[in-house]
This record gives C-alpha cells, sequence and structure tokens, in this order.
C-alpha cells in the first residue's frame, strides 16, 4: 500500500473513538504501525487473515475449522518508471493454486514499467485476473465459477493497465498458471475489464475472459472456458454501498456438450459508524440447464477496531448443487484481519 | 558409516519434506480405504482404492478441501470429518438415491465400480489421471507433456547431501594435509 493509501485507510476506514475527524493520518498508519519507515523506492506491507468457521449441513450435527488463509509479506520497489513487486507467505492448504513449495505460496510476482504519471502500467508476471469486482469473498459464486478470486487464482501473464479519472481499464494476455503443474492444467487466453464512472460515486464496468486448456482442472479434459459479464458499484448516499455482478459462464469441454450458466450476486454495505460496517448479500450460480440453481444469503458485520486491524462475522445460509444433489448448509465464518 | 554432518543434513532433508511435501497425506480417517471395503463386492472392474482427489481438490487433504461435487453429494447424505459409519451411509444414500454429481446419466456410485471420475462428465479413469500438482516443483506424477518429474523439494534436498559431502571432503583434505607435516 502506497503511504496515499495508507493515510485514506487511517482516515476513512476506521473507528475514531475520541475527538472529531482527523486532519491528518495518525503516524501508526505508516509501514508496520509506523514502526518502519521504509525508503520512498520501496513499499512494505503484510497481510494476516485467520478465520474460524462453523458449519452445519441441513439435518446433521455443526462442525468447527480453523483456517489459516493469509499470512503474506509483499514488497515492491520503484526505480524510475520500473517496478517490482513480489509477495510471499503461508497457508493451510498444501494445494492452493498459488503454492510454490507445499504451504509456501506467492500470490503475485510481477515486473512493469509505469508511465504517464502511474496512469499506465505494463506488467509482466503472476497477478491477478482483470476480471469483474474485486472482493475478497473469494467463495463467492462470481469469483469461484469464473476463477477470477484474489485469494489463489492469479496467472501469470502480460498485462497493460490504464487508470485515468473516470476510467480505469485492464487487459491480460493469459500465459497459464506456472504454480500448477503438469502444463496440460495451464490456461492461455485473456481476461479484460473496462470500468467507467459517468457520475459522481458511481462506476459501471464489463468484463471479459475466454481461455483453453488440454485437461480443465476439474473436467479433466479439453476445455475452452469464457465468462463475460457487467457489474456496478453505487454509493447513493455516503453511508451506503451498492455492488452487482452478473456473468455468463460458459464450458466448452472436447467431446461433451456445452455448459451454459450465470452466477450473480447483490451486495449491500452500511456503514452506520465510521468503521463499523452492515453487511447483506445475496447470490446465485446455476451451471447448465436441466441443473438446479445453487443460492447463497450472507449478513455481516466488519468493524475496522484499530489501526491496521479488523475483525469480520458472517451469516451464511448457502443451498450448493452438485449435478441431482443438494447441499443445503448454514455457516457461521469469524474472521481476524491485521495488516502491517 | 555416516558422519554426524551427513546424518544431520539427511535428517533435514526427510524432515523437511515430510513438513512440506506436495504429495496428498491420508484422507480423513483412511475415508479411501473405507469406499474400497464398502463397495468392494459390487465393483465391476478390478476392485481399487480410490484416490484422495475423489472428494478433496486438487488430492489435498487440507482442511476445507473436500469440496469436489462427489464430495458435496456425500455431505449432503450425512458424511462427516473423521465418522467412518457417516461414510458407508453416505455411500447408501447416494445409490438408493441415484445420486449423479455430474450430471452426466450415470450415478456416482456406478462410476466408482466402474473405475471412472464422478466429479467429471468426462470419461476419465479415476485411477489412471495424472491429477494437477500444485506447487512449482510439479510432484512426481505423470505428465501429459513431459513435465519436470522432480519436486523442488527432492532439488533441496539434494543440495543439501551435496553441500554435506563436499564439507566431508574438504575435512579430509585438511586432515591429511596436517598428516603430510
Amino acid at each position: 500500500m502506497t503511504p496515499y493509501g495508507r493515510a485514506q485507510s487511517d482516515l476513512l476506514l476506521r473507528t475514531r473513538y475520541s475527538g472529531g475527524a482527523p486532519e491528518e493520518a495518525d503516524k501508526s498508519s505508516g509501514t508496520a504501525w509506523g514502526l518502519v519507515s521504509p525508503p520512498d523506492w520501496l513499499l512494505l506491507g503484510g497481510q494476516f487473515r485467520g478465520m474460524g468457521l462453523l458449519s452445519k449441513p441441513d439435518g446433521h450435527s455443526w462442525t468447527h475449522q480453523v483456517i489459516l488463509m493469509q499470512a503474506d509479506l509483499a514488497a515492491q520497489v520503484s526505480i524510475g518508471g520500473v517496478r517490482a513487486s513480489a509477495s510471499a507467505g503461508a497457508v493451510q492448504s498444501s494445494a492452493s493454486r498459488a503454492s510454490v513449495v507445499g504451504n509456501f505460496v506467492s500470490r503475485e510476482h510481477w515486473l512493469g514499467y509505469s508511465l504517464d504519471d502511474n496512469a499506465i502500467l505494463i506488467r509482466a508476471g503472476r497477478m491477478n485476473l482483470p476480471y469483474g469486482l474485486r472482493i475478497i469473498e473469494h467463495t463467492m459464486f462470481v469469483r469461484n465459477t469464473t476463477r477470477t478470486d484474489i485469494n489463489d487464482a492469479q496467472q501469470h501473464g502480460v498485462a497493460f493497465a490504464y487508470s485515468g479519472d473516470a476510467m480505469r481499464a485492464e487487459m491480460m494476455g493469459i500465459l497459464g498458471n506456472y504454480q500448477i503443474s503438469p502444463d496440460a492444467y495451464r490456461e492461455r487466453g485473456y481476461s479484460a475489464f473496462v470500468e467507467v464512472s459517468p457520475f459522481e460515486r458511481t462506476a459501471i464496468g464489463v468484463s471479459s475472459l475466454l481461455t483453453h486448456a488440454k485437461a480443465d482442472l476439474y473436467l479433466q479434459v479439453p476445455d475452452t472456458r469464457q465468462a463475460h459479464g457487467i457489474f456496478a458499484r453505487v454509493s447513493p448516499w455516503p453511508a451506503l454501498v451498492l455492488m452487482a455482478e452478473g456473468d455468463l459462464v460458459v464450458h466448452a469441454p472436447a467431446n461433451l456438450p456445452n455448459q451454459v450458466g450465470y452466477a450473480s450476486m447483490l451486495q449491500a454495505d452500511l456503514e452506520p459508524l465510521q468503521g463499523v460496517h452492515a453487511m447483506l448479500a445475496a447470490e446465485s450460480y446455476k451451471q447448465q440447464a436441466g441443473v438446479e440453481t445453487a443460492w447463497a444469503l450472507w449478513a455481516g458485520t466488519n468493524w475496522f477496531f484499530a489501526p491496521h486491524a479488523d475483525v469480520r462475522l458472517d451469516l451464511l445460509r448457502r443451498s450448493d448443487v452438485a449435478g441431482n444433489a443438494r447441499l443445503d448448509s448454514t455457516a457461521i465464518l469469524g474472521q481476524l484481519h491485521v495488516f502491517l | 558409516m555416516k558422519t554426524p554432518i551427513i546424518a544431520f543434513a539427511t535428517n533435514v532433508a526427510i524432515a523437511a519434506a515430510a513438513i512440506t511435501s506436495t504429495e496428498p497425506a491420508l484422507a480423513v480417517g483412511r475415508f479411501p480405504g473405507g469406499i474400497y471395503r464398502h463397495l468392494y463386492s459390487s465393483y465391476t472392474v478390478s476392485p481399487y482404492e480410490p484416490p484422495c482427489s475423489v472428494c478433496h481438490l486438487r488430492g489435498s487433504t487440507g482442511s476445507g478441501t473436500a469440496e469436489t461435487p462427489f464430495a458435496l453429494s456425500m455431505k449432503s447424505r450425512g458424511m462427516v470429518a473423521g465418522d467412518m459409519n457417516s461414510l458407508y451411509q453416505a455411500l447408501d444414500a447416494l445409490d438408493r438415491d441415484q445420486i449423479d454429481s455430474d450430471a452426466d446419466g450415470t450415478p456416482d456410485i456406478q462410476e466408482i465400480e466402474r473405475d471412472t471420475d464422478p466429479n467429471t462428465p468426462a470419461t476419465v479413469s479415476l485411477t489412471g489421471q495424472p491429477g494437477p500438482n500444485a506447487g512449482c516443483g510439479g510432484g512426481q506424477q505423470q505428465d501429459f507433456s513431459g513435465g519436470r518429474p522432480a519436486s523442488a523439494l527432492g532439488l533441496l534436498g539434494s543440495l543439501a547431501l551435496v553441500w554435506a559431502r563436499r564439507r566431508r571432503t574438504r575435512r579430509r583434505r585438511a586432515t591429511n594435509l596436517l598428516k603430510a607435516f
């Protein structure tokens, strides 16, 4: 995160317990709560995200899990227009798509060049796929079924990004995820989005993705995968943000019928007090005609209770579908997130 | 006889391999063996123990990875982690309800009895497919296109052994040199 981003996080994101809104960010907004002062050419950061999960399929008893989702360190070096960025960390699963060896992961590592006062960035390496809403809820159908989450769905490739006042866009040529093997499972193609802001507090975008792999990760046969969608972020008044996305999700596996389905989501985020968020979300996914629709409802709260730290509690009612089976379940998710 | 340093390097390599290996660990309560035992008599091919990947994404048996369509169906019929009886009951329920997790027209239990993957409508073998591996090393499984067979961990272990051998050779040379004087 840049110093500007850190300052905005401190001024706008976290709860203030006394006094009015300060004009300047607190010193604790700096790297590692201000304990570290890296030079201008170096950005340092880190993320910890742990979760306690209680889940209960209908008709059965509660089970619980504690999951280490993220424990990453990250750094970015800027020399003139040259940018080099990398993250490294550990997760609980040894089968992450970002795994380097076992539980050791590197979600992003790229080399780039910035032009036009950072309005243009050209990068090569492992990066988030430019597609749809960039949200942390990686299990949401719109992220999960399009395989574009920011958890571990990054891929290697070359990307061109533009960021202007009223428009931002990125296009990435996907060369495959070189942290899975064999090569047959690597997808090649493109992913892109364009987002415009026609009015104040309103942004609307379109996304498109097309890839081909000799062996799809799940279908196990050659597959051409497509996703095309629209998304929007709207804030009718400052304390409320609405986000929505709808995607067409298509698979064309070799020697099998095409699967044409969709994924959608709508989320409302209300911030009654600075740093305290109440969220409601609904989502759905239909894999293909003839298969029932999966859906989920979320109700949650997120509290940015201290500098660099927030806790989140979600109640999730979900109905998953696999062929002609349906799994209805209830889950309670508690998360702690700390960043350096 | 191994010198202490070689023994140490070997132990470190083995310990590291045990901690960070990308090979799948045993599934909860040996569920694959439970599937084998429960369906043994009805297999239409030579009976086999299904791979962990029948339930776990990319074969990892880590927490929260039993997310394949077949695993979801099993959970919908009452399978819970660590409870072998719940596995047997879920297998019976899948058979009774003719659950078809990949919607290909062949029920899951029949797919397992025929050694085809119940997670994909494609007719692929459960036991014969080189599943995807996570990690740069690529694991030890067969590659569709002649990929790297050795894991990064194996490489690290080999480097540790080479380093230890070179240290031992240097020590011997130094000892011989001292003896010469």
